[in-house]
């Protein structure tokens, strides 16, 4: 039966009794290479699903509940059986222990910037925002359907553009604030209509850098949400 | 335990796929993740690929940076979809 990987852990910690991931299945380890990885048994190809999806982040935040910081592994990862799965953990064994190393003790924040024209004047994004529309943008009266929709789309386009300056400055911002906190942080990504990055942050000092990032007044903006700790996906070595 | 300003049900759900789908390790060598029948995004170790919204994304901003840097850096970019 094909073996579904969630995460992979250098301790012994097991999963929380009766734990279910994908499709139900119960969640239980393999020992490859003196790493434990949880997982649990599929009976086809996994393709995404919002319950799926959801079912993988809960195993993944339950492997982060006990013990060390785990590392997430991506949604998908399905192995012929679990033999398969333990032959390719032993060809990354150096790789993996590496990342483990990287991200032990510490938790995956993700801030997310969904407005872009925020209230704080002088940033960069505001002014962007703050510019009249050109040509492009402006409709007229002799515009045919396809025109006006195109300049929907330009005016759009702007937005989504202030929204990602934004994202940066607010980037800047926090790593100003809240630098000697800060274990590792990415740039900003936008994807589905936010803009967002993650902050790597020691697990005793997630609540201190909430703090540091309630006190800045960039933050105050509106527009802004702070998700998690969640296991560290964008410090797992990929993409 | 998520959540703690804006918290919002559509943002959290959206930063999970974001999150589950385009991140973490990935321990085989090629997988490919769809939805029903269309293929999203194909993962390999040796050539980097991502969801195709990213890279719309990175190419848009490329063609911004372009612009920036020309005569016409105040003519809005038209989206790529």
């Amino acid at each position: 039966m094909p073996t579904y990987l969630y995460c992979l852990r250098s301790d012994g910690e097991e999963p929380p009794e009766g734990l279910t991931g994908v499709d139900g299945g119960v969640v239980r380890t393999i020992e490859a290479a003196g790493l434990v990885a949880w997982v649990s048994d599929v009976s086809e190809k996994v393709s995404a699903t919002v319950d799926r999806v959801k079912a993988h982040d809960a195993v993944c935040g339950a492997a982060l509940a006990v013990g060390e910081t785990p590392l997430p592994v991506r949604f998908g990862q399905v192995f012929r059986d679990d033999a398969a799965a333990a032959s390719e953990l032993h060809s990354h064994d150096t790789e993996l222990r590496t990342r483990l190393a990287r991200i032990a003790g510490c938790v995956e924040l993700r801030i997310i910037v969904t407005a872009g024209c925020d209230p704080v004047s002088d940033t960069s994004a505001a002014k962007m925002c703050q510019q009249p529309p050109g040509d492009a943008e402006t409709p007229r009266e002799e515009d045919g359907p396809g025109t006006a929709f195109l300049k929907r789309l330009a005016h759009q386009g702007r937005a989504d553009l202030a929204r990602e300056v934004a994202c940066e400055d607010v980037r800047h911002a926090v790593r100003s604030a809240a630098k000697s906190l800060i274990v590792g942080q990415h740039p900003c990504e936008s994807s589905r209509g936010v803009s967002f990055f993650p902050v790597l942050i020691r697990r005793a000092d997630v609540d201190a850098f909430r703090a540091a990032l309630a006190e800045m007044l960039i933050f105050k903006a509106t527009g802004l949400s702070v998700l998690g700790p969640f296991a560290p996906y964008s410090f797992a070595g990929d993409a | 335990m998520p959540g703690e300003v804006g918290d919002n049900t559509s943002l959290e759900l959206s930063d999970l796929i974001n999150r589950v789908l385009d991140k973490g390790a990935v321990i085989a060598g090629s997988v490919t993740i769809s939805v029903g029948d269309i293929d999203l995004i194909q993962l390999d170790l040796t050539v980097v690929l991502t969801a195709i919204e990213t890279v719309r994304s990175a190419e848009r901003r490329r063609r911004e940076l372009e612009l920036g840097r020309g005569a016409n850096a105040d003519v809005p970019v038209l989206p790529s979809e």
